[in-house]
């Protein structure tokens, strides 16, 4: 059998449960949003570090730089290189873009290759290297590279 | 409401504030391991600062000229590298000319910097001789020289009169 403060008690303690619920999802909310930032900050991270390997890797390997010198890319490499190369060159198993854009000479060209469809997902690393045509005519480009997330 | 309920009441607040103070320190602990690491984004600038100088370096120039002392057109010819090209003016400044004999060329290589360099970076390029008696000085970039706040690039090339050559190429945020 109730007392008679039974029902007048369990009103009483609706507001203790409504003060500690919402400090409990607080607390727990603030939590999650720090963990998923985390997570996100880490692929991130992990993306843009793989982008500039990739792009280090372009700017060095053999099959596409002139002479040996790394940063002076080979016009006539750059003109032939397609997808399967651009793979090879990459080693990643993300799809990847390759963007060498002209920033000097006559008339100057863009070139762009990719291994497959780039998601929504993606982060890119740039910087500037030359573009060896002859030893008269060597310009300056923008190297772009762009991987897709996972 | 009675002693015991109040009591309760007080204590859920008590624990209320705690919870908050709590997720404020979770946040802002989060958000300082998030920001941007200062010492990598210097390194990753520098190394990008000697992309630049190593490129531009590089390019060749179409037909580049320049005013001798005698105020006639020196023709240089094909396949001059802008390196080569700064090279020589640092050597003429030193000897006598000015910026203004070699200013179309300048802003030629100039324009190229700018055009090269991504955003959100500035670009300048500066020269200087010191050693053998002789001194020069170059800017090439706009305002009086680089902010202080800079990613510089720089190589040295001793000559054959003992003087040293510098040129440099420095990258800032706009």
């Amino acid at each position: 059998m109730w007392g008679e403060r039974a029902a007048a008690g369990f009103f009483e303690d609706v507001h203790v449960l409504i003060v500690v619920v919402l400090g409990m999802s607080i607390l727990l909310a603030s939590l999650a949003a720090a963990f998923t930032a985390r997570e996100a900050a880490r692929e991130a991270a992990a993306l843009r570090a793989e982008a500039s390997r990739i792009l280090r890797a372009v700017l060095a390997d053999p099959g596409v730089i002139h002479d040996g010198a790394v940063g002076l890319l080979d016009i006539v490499s750059i003109e032939r290189l397609n997808s399967s190369g651009l793979a090879r060159v990459a080693g990643g198993v993300h799809p990847v873009l390759l963007v060498v854009s002209e920033r000097s000479g006559e008339s100057p060209r863009t070139f762009l290759v990719q291994t497959d469809t780039l998601g929504s997902s993606r982060m890119s690393a740039s910087t500037a290297a030359a573009l060896w045509y002859s030893d008269l005519d060597v310009r300056a480009a923008r190297v772009t590279i762009t991987l897709a997330g996972s | 409401m009675d002693d015991t309920a109040q009591s309760a009441l007080f204590d859920a607040f008590l624990f209320f504030v705690i919870a908050l103070v709590a997720s404020a320190a979770v946040l802002g602990y989060a958000s300082l391991t998030l920001a941007d690491d200062e010492g990598a984004n210097r390194a990753n600038a520098l190394a990008y600062a000697e992309d630049v100088r190593a490129a531009l370096l590089r390019t060749t120039l179409e037909d580049p000229w320049y005013w001798n002392g005698s105020g006639e057109r020196v023709e240089l010819g094909q396949g001059v590298t802008v390196e080569r090209f700064l090279l020589e003016e640092i050597q003429l400044l030193s000897r006598g000319l000015t910026n203004t004999d070699f200013s179309a060329v300048n802003s030629l290589i100039l324009e190229r910097a700018k055009s090269l360099v991504r955003p959100p970076f500035g670009v300048g390029l500066d020269g200087s001789l010191s050693g053998g008696g002789r001194t020069a000085a170059l800017w090439l970039g706009d305002g009086g020289g680089p902010p202080a706040d800079r990613f510089t690039a720089s190589w040295t090339y001793d000559t054959v009169d003992g003087s040293i050559v510098r040129i440099a190429v420095n990258l800032w945020y706009t």
